[in-house]
């Protein structure tokens, strides 16, 4: 069984190298890096492979791109306009160009002016004045410190925030701007600074009230002294508003949230914000005083769950208030040591999911350590970290009727008024998360469609105690698109989409939403998709920061320069079996080049030759699959992958689906341990068993014989009755002496014109010298008779152990 | 005189904390005189000795003990003799104890008195006879081990090594006497011992040599040894049982606690007396193992007889079970011509005059004032005086100059960067795969902080060992993140902050130190709960108390409750343990943190540390000035743990201001601060020195230009100079790993490398002054010294440079070259 493994490494292998080869279009610089919004703006977009952009699209709507001009084969501008009313923050933005999509990047809009950073403001003595709320376009190069001077009077407050790592772009582990900010009174010592915080990750935002009247400097840096010409920052200078802090974190939609803002000075107000009428995992609320706008917003959870407020005392576990579950269970730690208590009551054997958000989304400073307990007050379940995440997640099956209790409190047994929480306990229903596969690597996956050709994209399945089939709908595509999503089988987590574009269609591109649901007995499991952008990646690839998104891009591209098919083959492959596919071109006038095939999918169980080329002058070819022997059966769909080379770098066109029907095998061969000696005939003997009915004709074949032994009927046909075959082999005098574990049986079965391959492995033979003379027999006396050679084959072939016996017996 | 000696006496008693102070017993008939401090020759000796006999009291317990003593005749001017064979000796009732020789052996229970007459004094040393007529049986841990410890048996070398020797193994110096016992008595069945007939016993033939044995022949079979192993093999061979162990010991003491002998040659007999935890005690001095830390000044021998040797100081120890203990021994010519000089000045001066008067040493004088600016501003600052420093200071008239400029110095931010580099050497403040630059970065910075307001390195250290959070919020937090092995850890708390090295431990109790496995698995049960998860960020990681984990025993394999090293085991549920040890560690009553910080401090300012070196405080590497070290420590509690007035203290000492120039009567000794010693500026400040007289600073990575090499954070920050001039790599926690010894290529680097000609080059510093301020080429000679050398150049130097340049005739570029020479003096690289 060494065999197949060392094959299909050597599969992956190939199939790694060729992801590699396409090219596609990144954006990597924005400059400004933010807009103000109500004002028309030009942003330069700079990347590679981007001589042909096209659109813009945006995820979230507020951004007009009123027009997209590129201006060489590096850059692009953009002219947009950000709606008055546009709430300050990050605004995904992907440029589209007429051959693919680019990277998704983030835009900052904002409410203040902005202005640009002028050097030098290295020393402290030699600043950049600025007036109050601005923001600032800077760049931290490297042990570069950039000071910012204000005039506050006394009792004014200031408020600084920057967008730094928030704003990047880096899957190398390269030039990652974490900034450190601080304020300067005259006296240079810091009287307010932020390095990470809790809100806003590696950014930061400080605060500060000035005592007397004064000038004071802002200073930003990189906090180690890192920093790169390419760490561009926007940092807002001001007095708006900086809460940090919304209590409750979330609410039900349509409703209006009354909620306790705590700003970034501790000081507490009240607010009610109408919340929107659709559930959002998401939802950024903004803050606008008479003092401005804050620059970034706080998130929040608007979802079906009602809340249910903390209510203190609830310190302990045995009397810890009472609440209606499901619902989302809201609260702060206020201050050191502090645990919050909800008790519920729950029938045995209910299974409850409970997703605490302190962390993620409320971007709260709690580490939250969420325990349950039982009736009788024994912990069931606790989670401290889960996921990847700093927020706990558990699910629990009540042990028995009554109340059962959750407790949360923070890792470290802080605390502080804005230490919050939101947790949301919800019955363990069955569901499934549904992504596009990264196809490269770290990049969130983009389709682009050749006009008149396919694309195709793997749908991962991430299912939460669903098994069954998943079905999907495809919604959001460009005119002209359509898509074809199988189901992703029971128990299996992947499967391909594939997109056609008519001859027809335009260039266009659009955002697409995939919906799945559970097969006919589940229809009520549902699932939809969630697509995770990578921005920056830090050290051993570990993500720093990312943006998520409910829809993939997909766009309209250039057509190939051919047709492509890949023939449906008409028999079954089977397990332990081998197939060709063949692949056809019709080239375009003009076309001859190489085009390279490779696999954007593997059925589970099957092998493909992924290094394979349609050359110059050819317009088709065969490629192996092979299945191993626990091949999934069933229909599967079969998507091969050309590339072609475009001005913008090389381009890829999926085959339209073909369905490959991966049945059992039909025969299981027992081979015998042989043994023969050089110069002399013997015969193997294989017992085949013939698992199920195969159609048409069949015939065996032995391979693997070593150097110098032969067989003189090496195929031989076989019939439905067949129980074995016997293979008759010449050993040569030179043959070579040993074990070769080499003997291999080839089955294959005829149908029409195609042959149904199953390979079976290996069988032992032994090649022994003839043992020379004892030393004290009489000289070999030459036998008196030797048998004919033509004398027929004995007719049952004897075991090693009976040739032996019979040896002794001579 | 003879008071003063007195109390340094005691005070050696008081450090070694185990030899009994009780143990002495003095008769003086009479008050010496302040005049004869000045007696050197022997015609001089009092009509009534000074004798004193050791050990103070003698408890014989059972027919088998015996005790040892010895006599001593100390003469006014310090010097002891062993009197031993002169003094008549005699027992009060002879029906309850004898004497054979100096030994005493019990005769019938009840009390009498050993008696000891010499020229007109008397010692009466009372002695106590009990179980005359009881024969214990021999024990296996209590009689048979101390025989194995002193033949050597279980030396690393031997059996006692990690693999045993020649098929044979036993716990190294008998850290486990029951596995000892399985090995010795189960482990190859009968072939080690013969129950049958004792004499045939392997165990025994080997010893003695009667069958080949790689060790030797050990002792012969008339020795007590044989005898007692014998005798252990003829009861049957049994261990101790679990409900009878014999008792273990509680102290050794070596008596005379000091030995001051005048004359290559002479001798002087030491006792070593155990005492168990029963109260009862019993003579080791054929049982402990001698050593000397001076063997060329005061050989012992294996029965403690010590022969003086060259003029010096030694310490000779005992050791026996898991105790080391030791005595001082001064060596000294006969008829030495010395004149004490007047004890006077600060408690620092003091001391060290008393110790050089004990030595008989004179110390050198005071340093000029262009000497001590230097000096002082390299070992406070890092850095160089300037010329308006250097002219200010010189040129002042002021009686206490000195004592302002060391008040000036300290107020300067580089003196807390200099203590803040030290430090972050000793906690290896370094990026590495687990800890990333920033975390670094922030822990440089907590440090550099924290001298820079002063915090008071007692609370620093609580802070840093109870420190929770992210290594990116709490920086301290790095400490556990840069070690994360729970017993290095302790080991690396024990030896920062208390000088002690306990690794030995780890495996075997310490060989030549109080520290046993128990203590070991004791203290780092402290930092076992300390636990460890992921940040957000994946730079960062939290460190936490876990309230939970253990640390088993080597041996036992079974968990240790914590225990202070050489303490109480304190109450630790419900509590952090770092808090718990962090407490005691900084506490003011805590004997090693205060004395071992102050020690480090001494060793920076006068380059030898009072115990040298500094993290290796133990028995058997005892101070060279006890009074000293204890006072210096004890002035840091005094202080508050602030050790910017220990070091105006020791700034402000003769001991620090001497001259480097050594008397004839100082110049072989470097531990007692007669003269000051030579000292390579050590890296980071010479790299800073160089970057300041030629007024071109270095660029390190990721700090800001102008960034000083002291201000570095990241231990693995590459650059030549330091690498090459002995920076630590901050590989582990000991002070030895930045060093200043000398190599090629650092002599190289100064001549041909890019760090001093191309900074001279690049600064232009010489063409300012010659072509813009158009000085005279004498002016910038002299301007170069002042910037360098913190002088003026000699009337010979001046005029020998001069008539170098003569004949150039670009008088810039032989400026240049002049300027070169100065830094690749050796008086450059040197702090003298």
């Amino acid at each position: 069984m060494r065999q197949p493994i060392t094959l299909a490494a050597v599969l992956m292998l190939t199939l790694t190298f060729s992801t590699a080869d396409a090219s596609f279009p990144v954006v990597e610089g924005i400059k400004p890096l933010g807009v103000v919004r109500g004002e028309e703006s030009t942003v330069t977009l700079t990347g590679q492979r981007i001589a042909d952009a096209s659109a813009v699209l945006t995820d979230q709507p507020g951004i007009e791109i009123l027009e997209v001009k590129p201006v060489d084969g590096k850059t692009v501008t953009v002219r947009l306009k950000a709606d008055a009313k546009l709430a300050p923050g990050l605004y995904p933005i992907r440029l589209v160009t007429k051959s693919g999509i680019a990277n998704l990047r983030l835009l900052g809009v904002g409410a203040m002016p902005i202005v640009q950073e002028v050097e030098p403001n290295n020393d402290f003595t030699a600043p950049q004045t600025i007036a109050l709320n601005q923001t600032i376009e800077g760049v931290a190069d490297r042990e570069d410190m950039d000071h910012y001077r204000v005039e506050l009077k006394a009792g004014q407050r200031l408020n600084v925030e920057i967008e730094g790592i928030r704003l990047g772009y880096s899957l190398n582990s390269q030039n990652i701007l974490d900034p450190f900010i601080a304020i300067l009174d005259e006296g240079r010592f810091e009287v307010a600074t932020s390095d990470d915080s809790a809100l806003l990750g590696q950014d930061g935002a400080c605060s500060f009230a000035a005592t007397e009247d004064g000038v004071y400097t802002v200073l930003v840096r990189e906090s180690s002294f890192g920093g790169s010409p390419a760490n561009g920052y926007r940092l807002h200078v001001g007095t708006f508003p900086r809460p940090v802090s919304t209590i409750p974190a979330g609410g039900v939609p349509g409703s209006t949230l009354n909620a306790k803002l705590i700003a970034i000075d501790g000081t507490a107000t009240d607010a009610s914000v109408q919340l929107p009428s659709e559930p959002f995992e998401q939802w950024g609320v903004t803050i606008e005083n008479e003092n401005g706008i804050s620059p970034s917003p706080n998130w929040i959870r608007v979802n079906d769950l009602p809340v249910a407020m903390e209510v203190e005392p609830n310190d302990d576990i045995r009397k810890a208030p009472a609440v209606e579950i499901p619902a989302a269970l809201c609260g702060v730690i206020e201050k050191e040591g502090d645990f919050d208590c909800f008790s519920f009551q729950c029938k045995q054997n209910q299974k409850f999911r409970v997703q605490c958000y302190s962390r993620d989304i409320v971007r709260s400073p709690l580490d939250a350590v969420i325990n349950v307990f039982a009736p009788d007050f024994n912990t069931i379940v606790s989670s401290d970290d889960a996921n990847g995440k700093i927020d706990p997640f558990l699910e629990f099956t009540a042990p028995a009727d009554g109340t059962h209790t959750i407790r949360v409190y923070d890792h470290l047994r802080g605390g502080s008024p804005i230490h919050q929480y939101r947790i949301e306990v919800t019955p363990a229903d069955p569901t499934f998360d549904l992504t596009l596969k990264e196809l490269r690597r770290d990049e969130a996956s983009v389709i682009a469609v050749p006009i008149g050709g396919q694309s195709a994209a793997i749908v991962n399945a991430t299912r939460k105690g669903y098994n069954g089939e998943i079905r999907m709908d495809v919604d959001g595509l460009p005119a002209g698109v359509t898509a074809t999503a199988y189901p992703v089988p029971e128990g299996r987590g992947e499967i391909p989409v594939i997109f056609t574009a008519t001859a027809e269609a335009a260039h266009a591109a659009s955002l697409l939403t995939i919906l799945g649901h559970g097969d006919e007995k589940s229809l009520g499991v549902m699932g939809r998709l969630r697509q995770n952008h990578k921005l920056i990646l830090g050290q051993n690839r570990r993500g720093m920061w990312d943006y998520n998104t409910d829809r993939a891009a997909i766009a309209v591209t250039d057509a190939a320069p051919f047709k492509i098919e890949l023939v449906q083959p008409q028999t079954p492959i089977v397990r332990d079996g081998s197939k060709s596919l063949i692949v056809r071109v019709t080239k375009h006038e003009g076309f001859d080049e190489a085009i390279p095939i490779r696999a954007l999918y593997n059925p589970p169980g099957i092998g493909i030759n992924n290094s394979q080329n349609i050359e110059k002058g050819k317009t088709e070819i065969e490629i192996g699959l092979t299945a191993n022997g626990g091949a999934a059966i069933g229909q599967w769909p079969m998507i091969l992958v050309a590339s072609y080379p475009t001005p913008q770098g090389t381009a890829e066109i999926s085959t339209p689906a073909i369905m490959l029907d991966i049945q059992n095998s039909f025969f299981k061969y027992e081979f015998p341990r042989t043994a023969a000696e050089t110069g002399s005939q013997a015969s193997i003997a294989v017992a085949i068993e013939i698992l199920r009915e195969y159609p048409g004709e069949a015939e065996v074949e032995l391979v693997g014989l070593p150097n110098g032994v032969t067989s003189p009927a090496a195929t031989q046909k076989i019939s439905k009755d067949t129980t074995s075959v016997i293979f008759p082999i010449v050993v040569a005098a030179d043959a070579k002496v040993g074990k070769h574990n080499t003997l291999v049986c080839i089955a294959r079965v005829k149908v029409g014109d195609e042959t149904i391959v199953q390979t079976n492995g290996t069988g032992e033979l032994r090649i022994d010298a003839p043992l020379p003379p004892k030393k004290d027999a009489p000289p070999p006396v030459p036998k008196p008779e030797v048998k004919a050679p033509e004398q027929p084959a004995a007719p049952k072939p004897l075991s090693r152990l009976e040739q032996l016996r019979q040896m002794k017996n001579e | 005189m003879s008071i003063t000696h007195r109390f340094g006496l005691i005070a050696v008693t008081a450090t070694l904390a185990l030899v009994t102070p009780t143990g002495v017993n003095r008769v003086s008939a009479i008050e010496p005189s302040e005049s004869a401090s000045t007696a050197s020759a022997r015609t001089d000796l009092p009509l009534v000795p000074d004798l004193a006999v050791y050990p103070g009291e003698i408890k014989l317990g059972s027919s088998r003990d015996f005790q040892s003593f010895v006599a001593v005749i100390k003469r006014d001017d310090g010097i002891t003799s062993d009197a031993s064979d002169r003094v008549e000796w005699s027992i009060a009732d002879v029906s309850k104890a004898k004497l054979d020789g100096f030994t005493v052996f019990p005769v019938a229970d009840g009390k009498t008195e050993l008696i000891g007459k010499y020229a007109g004094a008397e010692v009466r040393i009372p002695v106590d006879v009990s179980g005359a007529t009881t024969r214990p049986s021999i024990s296996f841990e209590k009689d048979v081990m101390p025989v194995l410890t002193r033949s050597g048996c279980n030396t690393g070398s031997c059996h006692g090594a990690a693999r045993g020797k020649d098929g044979f193994r036993v716990s190294l110096f008998g850290f486990d006497p029951i596995g000892d016992f399985h090995r010795i008595t189960r482990e190859i069945g009968v072939r080690r011992i013969n129950l049958a007939v004792p004499e045939e016993s392997l165990f025994l033939k080997k010893a003695i040599g009667s069958v080949p044995h790689t060790g030797g022949k050990l002792f012969d079979v008339s020795s007590d040894y044989y005898a007692t192993v014998l005798e252990w093999l003829q009861d049957g061979a049994k261990i101790d049982p679990d409900n009878a162990k014999p008792p273990k010991v509680a102290s050794v003491s070596i008596y005379p606690a000091q030995a001051v002998i005048e004359g290559e040659g002479k001798t002087q007999r030491f006792v070593a007396v155990a005492t168990y935890s029963d109260g009862t005690t019993r003579d080791v001095t054929r049982l402990a193992a001698f050593t000397s830390n001076n063997s060329g000044t005061a050989a012992i021998d294996d029965v403690g007889v010590v022969t003086a040797g060259s003029r010096g100081e030694a310490f000779v120890m005992a050791r026996f079970d898991t105790h080391t203990v030791g005595s001082q021994v001064l060596a000294l010519p006969e008829n030495l011509q010395y004149t004490p000089p007047k004890i006077e000045g600060s408690y620092i001066d003091q001391m060290v005059a008393l110790k050089l008067q004990q030595l008989r040493i004179v110390p050198s004088g005071k340093c000029s004032d262009e000497e001590f600016i230097r000096r002082a501003t390299i070992d406070i600052a890092g850095k160089l005086p300037t010329e308006d420093e250097f002219r200010q200071f010189v040129g002042d008239a002021a009686p206490d100059k000195r004592a302002e400029l060391i008040d000036r110095l300290l107020e300067r931010k580089e003196f807390s960067e200099i203590w803040a580099m030290k430090f972050a050497q000793l906690l290896m403040i370094k990026s590495t795969n687990d800890v990333s630059y920033k975390s670094a970065f922030l822990y440089a910075n907590w440090l550099t902080d924290k001298f820079a307001r002063n915090v008071p390195i007692d609370e620093m250290v609580r802070e840093l060992l109870t420190s929770s959070g992210g290594t990116f919020t709490s920086p301290p937090t790095n400490f556990f993140e840069i070690e994360r092995d729970t017993l290095k850890t302790s080991e690396n708390v024990a030896q920062v902050f208390m000088g002690i090295r306990t690794q030995c431990t780890q495996c075997h109790n310490h060989p030549f130190d109080r520290w046993t496995m128990d203590d070991y698995y004791g203290f780092a049960s402290f930092f076992s709960q300390v636990g460890r998860k992921n940040a957000e960020d994946y730079r960062e990681r939290i460190v936490f108390n876990q309230f939970g984990g253990e640390v088993n025993h080597l041996v036992t394999k079974k968990p240790v409750p914590p225990k202070f090293l050489g303490g109480e085991s304190p109450n630790t549920s419900g509590k952090d343990r770092r808090a718990v040890v962090a407490d005691w560690l900084a506490s003011p009553d805590n004997p090693y943190f205060a004395r071992s910080i102050a020690n480090r401090v001494w060793a920076h300012f006068t380059g030898v540390g009072v115990v040298d070196p500094v993290d290796d405080i133990r028995v058997s590497n005892p101070a060279s000035n006890p009074e000293l070290f204890d006072e210096l420590g004890k002035r840091l509690v005094e202080y508050k743990f602030d050790f910017r007035q220990l070091v105006r203290d020791i700034c402000n000492s003769d001991a620090y201001q001497r001259s480097t120039a050594s008397t004839e009567s100082n110049a072989h000794d470097h531990r007692n601060y007669a003269h000051a010693e030579i000292r390579r500026v050590p890296a980071e400040s010479l790299l800073d020195c160089i970057c300041q007289v030629t007024d071109s600073p270095d660029k390190f990575r990721g700090l800001p230009l102008g960034a000083r090499a002291v201000q570095i954070a990241d231990g693995t920050t590459t650059n030549y100079f330091l690498t090459s001039f002995g920076r630590s790599p901050r590989a582990t926690v000991c002070e030895c790993e930045a060093t200043t010894d000398p190599s090629l290529s650092q002599a190289l680097h100064l001549l041909n490398g890019d760090s001093v000609h191309n900074k001279i080059a690049q600064s232009k510093i010489i063409e300012k002054w010659f072509a813009d301020e158009k000085l005279p080429a004498e002016a910038v000679i002299d301007r170069i010294y002042v910037r360098c050398l913190s002088r003026l150049p000699t009337e010979q130097e001046r005029t020998d440079l001069m008539a170098s340049m003569a004949d150039d005739p670009n008088k810039a570029a032989a400026l240049q070259d002049v300027f070169w020479a100065v830094l690749n003096s050796r008086e450059f690289v040197f702090n003298h």
